[in-house]
C-alpha cells in the first residue's frame, strides 16, 4: 500500500509540489529563524570571548537598577583602580571607559541615524588589546582614533584621514591611526572606535570617570583566586567577575534581548505554517474526493479501511518529510535574508559563519511533518469511508456535501471559545507572557472558528462579490460565482488561508494608524504651547545639558524646559520603573498633562523630595497621595519621596513617576535631557531654523516643530509596519499558492464541463475570464473575512489601551487598497489554472469512456 | 447552395485520421468522402472502432483530420483558427451527447440558452417557447440538472442544440444512457426537429432502433464507408450490423 502511495505521489507531481511548497515555506521560516538567531548568538559569544583577551578579572559598577533601556552605565567609585592594583596577585590592571558618540562621514553627514550606535572605547594596553590592526596601529596619542574596518570600508576612511566625532563635547576632528578587526569580524554590529582613556573622558565630559577595571593575574594565580583577592580589596563597592564570567554574562544578556526577536520571528513562522496547513488540508481533501473511485476499487479488491488510511497517511508523511528537508535547506537561504531585512530596518547584527544546531533540524522536521500529518488526517479518514460500491458508479464530480446545523453551532462555539481566551488574556490580569500566550491562542482559535464557519458564509459572500462581476462579464462571471459556491468547504478553506494573513495585516495597520493618531492627539492637546521639540538625532539617546543652555540663547525663544528619562526600583512598585524628570519652574508653560489629583499647578510646585505618579500605576500598586514612595536609583541611592499628586499618562509620554530634574542629576546621576521643549514667538518653522543654526556645535541635537515631530513618529510606526508586512508576506504568498492549487484541482475535476462549454461555443478567452473571476471571488471572500476579523481583533485588543490614550482609527484608504490588492492577487493566482482550463481538450469532454 | 432540398450542408473529401505513429499507428478513418444534405436525419452506424465517433468529431470541428477536408456550411474547417472554429460551433452547430453534458450549476433554462449567452445574443423568446413546448419541459425550467431524470436532461440538451437554429445538429449516441421509453421520446424529438423545423441532424449510434428513425443510414467499418442508403426497418439494420461486425 505504501508503495502505491509513493507511486501516486509521483503521478501527481505538480499537486505534490504545490502541497509540499506550503510546508517548505513554513519550515524554512522556522529553521531560518533558528539559524539566524543562533548565528547571532554565536557571533556575540565569540565577540565577548575575544574582548576578554588577557582579562582574568573584571570590575564594573554595581547596577542598582537592571534596566533594558535608558539606563546609563554607572561609573566606578573613585580609587577603584588603585585598590585593584594593590590587590595581591595582580600583574597588571587597566581602567576603561566608553561613551556613545555621533560620527560624520566625509560629506559631514551623521552616520547611523536609527542604525547601530557608535561607541568610543578607551584604548587598551597591548596585553589586554583584543583588536587586530589591519592598517596602522593603536591610538596612543591625544587626537588619534582607530576605526573598525566595516565602517571604514563603508564610508571610505583610511589611515591618516580625519574623523569628526561629537560626544557631549562639540564636534572635534581626530586623525585615524589604525583600522581594526576583532578576530575575523569586520563589524561588531556597532561602529566601534578607540582612543586614549583621557580623550574618551573628554569626549564625554566626564573627567576621571571609569566604568570598568580589568586585571591580569600573576603567574601561579588562578582567575578565581585573583577574583577573591579583588573582592576583598574592594569590599563590596563594585561588581567583580572573572573574565570568563563576564563574557558569559554579556552573552547571556544579549541572547535574552534577542529572545524577543526569536519569539517574534517564530510567531510569523507559525502563521506561515498555519496557512500552509490549510492549503495541505484542502489539497488532500480534494485529492481524496477525486480518488474515491480508486479507494473504492482498492476496497473492492479487499483492502481494509486501515490499509486505505495508511496509504493516505504514508503519502502525507512522505510529503511532510521531503518538504521539511527542503524547508531546512531553504532556511539556510532565508537566515541571511532575515538578517538583510533587519539591517534594512536599521537593526544591524553581527554574523560569523552559519550555525545550524541539531535543534534547528529536529524542530524543522517535527514542525513540517506534524503540520502535514495533522492537516492530512481528516481527509485521510474521509478516504476510509468510501464504500466499495462507489467503484461501480459513474465518476461524477464530487457534489457539495450539505452543511449541517451542527457545523454552524460548532463553529460559533469555537469562535466564542477563542473570544473568551482573548478577553481573559486582555482583562484577566495575567502577567506579560501568559497574557500574550492567551491572546495568541484566542486569535488562532477564533481564526479556526471563522474558517469552520466560512463555508456557510461562502454563498452569501460569493453572491455579493459575484454580482458586479456577473454584470460586467455576463455568463463567465455567472459561472464563476456558481463554481465558487459549488464546494463551499473548499472555497472557504482556500479563502480562510488568505484571511489569516490579511487579518493580521489589517490588525497591524489599524494599530499603527491608531498609534500615530494617538501621538498626534497627545501632542495637539498637551503640547499645544510648545513650539519645538529637541531630541537626539537617533530619537532615544539623551543630549547633554549644554544643548538646553544653547537653546535658551536663540533669538525668539522664550522658555526652554528639558525633560529627562531614567529608571528606578520602587518599593512595592516594581523594578526598572520608568521615571521622568521635569523642570518645575518652566514645564507648566509648555506641557499640560492631564492632572488627576493635586490641581493644575502641581507640576510647577514639585519640589526635589516629592514625586507625582501615574494614576493607573499608583492605584494598581496601592499608592495614594500623601504616601511615601521608596525609590532606589540606578546609582544605588535610596530615598523616600512624598507622593503629592497623580496624572493620566498618555501614550507613554511620561514615566510612571515624575521627579524634578535636580533630583535626576543628584540622585540618578542623570544630567542629560531626553527631550527639550522650547517655547517661543513667531512661526515655528523659522524658530526651528534659528535653533538648528544655533545648534551647529551640537550636530547630535535635532530640533523639530510639532508637525515634524508628528511626521517622524508616524514614519517610525510605518517603518515597523513595513517590517511586519514583509514578514507576513510569506504567509500571504502561501495562501495565494493555495488559490492556484485549489483552482488547478477544480479545473482538473471539471475537465468534461469545460470541454462541453468549449464545444458549445465558449471561447478560450471566456474560459480564462471565468477561472479568473472565480479566483477573484475566492480572494475577495478571504479579504472580506480578513478585514472583518482584523478589525474585530483591533477593536478588542485596543480596548484596554484606550485608558492610555490609544485612539482607535480606521485607515480606510489602506483597507481599501488591501482589498484591491487581494483582488489583483486573485487575478495573478488564476493565471496558471486559467491557462490550463482554456487548453482543455474538447474531445475529452464529449467522448464517453 | 441552390435549392434547400438538395443543398449539401456538410461534406468531406478523402478524410483520413491516424492516431499515433509508425508501428503503433491506428487508422481511424481511411479516406471518407461523404456529403450530408440539408433537412435530413442521417444515422452513422458501425461497430466499436469503426471510426464513427472520429468521423463525427471531425465533422463538428472538435478534432482535426490528418488529411482531407471538411466543409461545413461552405467553410473549410482546416482554414479556421480556434477562435473562428469556436464561433462556428457556437453559431452553426448543435450538440447532443450520450452523457447529456449539462452544466450542473445552471438551471434547465440557462442550460438551453447557454450558446446564446456565450455569444451575447438575445434569446428569441418565441422560438424558445416553441422549443420548450416541443421538449415538454415547461415546468422544469428552473430546475438544475441534478434534479432532472436522464430523459429530461437529454431533452434539455436537445433544446440547447436547437436554440441557435444551427445549420447542423450532431448527436453522439443520444440514447446510449436512456431507458427505452426515454430513448423513444428523444428520437421522436430529433425526428420532429427535421420534419417540423427543417433541421439537419447527424446522429452517431450503434442502436438499430435509433437508426430506424433516420432518413439515411451510413455504415462504417474499419475507417471506411461500407453502406450508404435509405434507412430500412430495424430488422434490416440489425442484419446489416451483423454483416459488418
Amino acid at each position: 500500500m505504501v508503495r502505491m502511495a509513493l507511486r501516486g505521489l509521483l503521478a501527481r507531481k505538480l499537486r505534490t509540489a504545490l502541497t509540499g511548497f506550503a510546508v517548505v515555506v513554513g519550515v524554512a521560516f522556522v529553521s531560518g529563524t533558528f539559524i539566524f538567531t543562533d548565528t547571532i548568538n554565536a557571533s556575540f559569544d565569540d565577540l565577548f570571548e575575544r574582548v576578554s583577551k588577557g582579562v582574568d578579572v573584571n570590575v564594573t559598577a554595581k547596577q542598582a537598577v537592571e534596566g533594558d533601556f535608558g539606563g546609563r552605565i554607572q561609573p566606578l567609585p573613585d580609587g577603584t583602580l588603585e585598590k585593584v592594583e594593590g590587590a595581591e596577585g595582580v600583574a597588571a590592571a587597566e581602567a576603561r571607559f566608553e561613551t556613545q558618540v555621533t560620527i560624520f562621514d566625509k560629506e559631514d553627514e551623521a552616520i547611523g541615524g536609527n542604525g547601530p550606535p557608535s561607541i568610543v572605547f578607551s584604548s587598551n594596553e597591548e596585553r589586554f588589546d583584543p583588536l587586530t590592526y589591519v592598517e596602522g596601529g593603536p591610538a596612543e596619542e591625544p587626537g588619534q582614533v582607530t576605526l573598525d574596518k566595516a565602517t571604514a570600508d563603508r564610508h571610505d576612511f583610511e589611515v591618516g584621514d580625519e574623523l569628526r566625532i561629537a560626544g557631549r563635547a562639540p564636534v572635534t576632528g581626530y586623525e585615524i591611526s589604525g583600522i581594526t578587526k576583532l578576530g575575523d569580524q569586520n563589524s561588531l554590529g556597532i561602529v566601534s572606535m578607540a582612543m586614549p582613556l583621557a580623550e574618551v573622558q573628554k569626549l564625554a565630559q566626564e573627567q576621571g570617570a571609569i566604568t570598568e577595571v580589568v586585571a591580569a593575574a600573576e603567574g601561579g594565580t588562578t582567575p578565581e583566586q585573583l577574583k577573591a583577592e579583588i573582592v576583598s580589596a574592594l569590599a563590596g563597592t563594585a561588581e567583580v567577575r572573572t573574565g570568563e564570567e563576564q563574557a558569559d554574562k554579556a552573552a547571556t544578556d544579549i541572547s535574552e534581548s534577542l529572545g524577543f526577536l526569536q519569539v517574534g520571528l517564530l510567531v510569523f513562522a507559525g502563521v506561515a505554517v498555519l496557512v500552509g496547513g490549510f492549503l495541505i488540508f484542502n489539497t488532500f481533501a480534494v485529492t481524496v474526493a477525486q480518488r474515491s473511485r480508486e479507494f473504492a476499487l482498492l476496497r473492492t479488491l479487499g483492502a481494509s479501511r486501515r490499509q486505505v488510511l495508511n496509504s493516505v497517511i504514508a503519502e502525507t508523511l512522505v510529503i511532510g518529510f521531503l518538504a521539511s528537508v527542503l524547508g531546512i535547506l531553504a532556511g539556510l537561504v532565508l537566515a541571511p535574508a532575515l538578517r538583510a531585512l533587519m539591517a534594512s530596518f536599521g537593526i544591524e547584527l553581527p554574523s560569523t559563519g552559519t550555525v545550524v544546531a541539531a535543534r534547528t533540524i529536529i524542530v524543522g522536521l517535527a514542525v513540517g511533518m506534524l503540520a502535514t500529518l495533522v492537516s492530512g488526517l481528516v481527509p485521510a479518514r474521509r478516504a476510509t469511508q468510501v464504500e466499495p460500491v462507489e467503484a461501480m458508479r459513474d465518476a461524477d464530480t464530487p457534489g457539495a456535501r450539505r452543511l449541517s446545523r451542527k457545523r454552524l453551532v460548532g463553529s460559533i462555539a469555537v469562535i466564542g471559545l477563542g473570544l473568551v481566551a482573548l478577553l481573559v488574556g486582555l482583562f484577566g490580569g495575567a502577567d506579560g507572557s501568559a497574557a500574550a500566550s492567551l491572546l495568541g491562542l484566542g486569535v488562532v482559535v477564533m481564526m479556526f472558528g471563522v474558517a469552520l464557519l466560512a463555508p456557510v458564509l461562502v454563498r452569501p459572500l460569493a453572491r455579493l462579490i459575484g454580482a458586479p462581476l456577473q454584470r460586467i462579464q455576463g455568463l463567465p462571471g455567472r459561472l464563476a460565482r456558481e463554481n465558487a459556491e459549488r464546494q463551499p468547504q473548499r472555497t472557504a478553506i482556500t479563502a480562510s488561508a488568505l484571511m489569516i494573513g490579511l487579518a493580521l495585516v489589517v490588525f497591524t495597520a489599524i494599530f499603527a494608524a491608531g498609534i500615530s493618531r494617538s501621538v498626534d492627539k497627545v501632542i495637539d492637546e498637551q503640547f499645544s504651547r510648545t513650539a519645538l521639540i529637541v531630541t537626539h538625532d537617533d530619537g532615544f539617546s539623551p543630549v547633554p545639558p549644554s544643548v538646553a543652555e544653547q537653546l535658551a540663547t536663540v533669538e525668539g525663544v522664550d522658555v526652554v524646559s528639558p525633560m529627562r528619562f531614567d529608571q528606578a526600583n520602587i518599593e512595592g512598585g516594581g523594578e526598572s520603573v520608568p521615571v521622568s524628570g521635569v523642570e518645575p519652574a518652566t514645564i507648566s508653560q509648555l506641557f499640560e498633562p492631564e492632572i488627576v489629583e493635586g490641581g493644575a499647578q502641581i507640576l510647577a510646585s514639585l519640589s526635589d523630595d516629592e514625586v507625582l505618579a501615574d494614576e493607573g500605576w499608583a492605584e494598581s500598586h496601592g499608592f495614594a497621595v500623601g504616601d511615601s514612595v521608596g525609590v532606589t536609583t540606578p546609582k544605588g541611592t535610596q530615598l523616600d519621596y512624598e507622593l503629592i499628586g497623580t496624572y493620566d499618562n498618555q501614550v507613554g509620554v511620561l514615566g510612571e513617576i515624575i521627579v524634578t530634574n535636580a533630583s535626576m542629576t543628584a540622585d540618578w546621576n542623570q544630567p542629560d535631557d531626553a527631550f527639550i521643549l522650547v517655547g517661543g514667538r513667531g512661526a515655528p518653522d523659522e524658530l526651528q531654523q534659528a535653533a538648528t543654526r544655533s545648534l551647529a556645535e551640537f550636530p547630535v541635537a535635532k530640533s523639530q516643530t510639532l508637525a515634524q515631530f508628528k511626521d517622524e513618529s508616524a514614519d517610525q510606526v510605518n517603518q515597523l509596519l513595513g517590517l511586519v508586512y514583509a514578514l507576513l508576506s510569506l504567509s500571504v504568498i502561501v495562501a495565494l499558492l493555495g488559490i492556484v492549487n485549489t483552482l488547478a484541482l477544480a479545473v482538473h475535476e471539471r475537465t468534461r464541463e469545460l470541454g462541453l462549454l468549449r464545444a458549445v461555443g465558449m471561447s478560450k478567452r471566456q474560459v480564462r475570464r471565468m477561472v479568473r473571476a472565480e479566483s477573484v471571488i475566492t480572494a475577495l471572500i478571504g479579504a472580506v473575512l480578513g478585514l472583518v476579523l482584523g478589525i474585530v481583533f483591533a477593536v478588542i485588543v485596543s480596548r484596554p489601551l484606550a485608558a492610555d490614550g490609544f485612539v482607535l482609527t480606521f485607515p480606510v484608504g489602506t483597507l481599501v487598497v488591501l482589498a484591491i490588492l487581494a483582488a489583483i492577487a486573485g487575478v495573478l493566482a488564476a493565471i496558471p489554472p486559467a491557462r490550463r482550463a482554456s487548453r482543455v481538450d474538447v474531445l475529452r469532454a464529449v467522448t464517453t469512456e | 447552395m441552390t435549392t434547400p432540398a438538395t443543398a449539401t450542408i456538410v461534406a468531406t473529401a478523402e478524410l483520413h485520421r491516424t492516431y499515433g505513429e509508425g508501428e503503433a499507428a491506428v487508422h481511424a478513418l481511411r479516406g471518407v468522402s461523404i456529403g450530408f444534405p440539408v433537412g435530413e436525419l442521417t444515422a452513422i452506424m458501425g461497430p466499436s472502432g469503426s471510426g464513427k465517433s472520429t468521423l463525427m468529431h471531425l465533422l463538428a470541428g472538435l478534432d482535426r483530420p490528418t488529411s482531407g477536408s471538411v466543409v461545413v456550411d461552405g467553410q473549410e474547417l482546416a482554414n479556421l483558427d480556434d477562435r473562428r472554429l469556436t464561433a462556428l460551433r457556437r453559431d452553426k452547430l448543435g450538440f447532443v451527447f450520450q452523457a447529456y453534458n449539462l452544466i450542473p450549476v445552471l438551471t434547465a433554462r440557462e442550460n438551453i440558452t447557454l450558446p446564446l449567452m456565450l455569444a451575447g445574443t438575445k434569446v428569441d423568446s418565441e422560438w424558445f417557447d416553441k422549443l420548450v413546448d416541443a421538449v415538454d419541459l415547461g415546468d422544469r425550467l428552473t430546475h438544475r440538472p441534478s434534479e432532472l431524470s436522464g430523459g429530461q436532461q437529454q431533452r434539455v440538451a436537445i433544446a440547447r442544440a436547437l436554440i441557435s437554429r444551427p445549420a447542423v445538429v450532431f448527436a453522439d449516441e443520444p440514447t446510449g444512457n436512456l431507458d427505452s421509453k426515454s430513448a423513444a421520446e428523444v428520437l421522436g424529438l430529433l425526428r420532429r426537429a427535421v420534419d417540423e423545423f427543417g433541421q439537419t441532424v447527424i446522429m452517431v449510434t450503434h442502436d438499430a432502433t435509433a437508426a430506424a428513425v433516420a432518413d439515411r443510414v451510413v455504415v462504417l467499418r474499419d475507417g471506411g464507408v461500407v453502406h450508404d442508403g435509405v434507412a430500412e426497418g430495424a430488422e434490416e439494420l440489425l442484419d446489416l450490423m451483423k454483416q459488418v461486425a
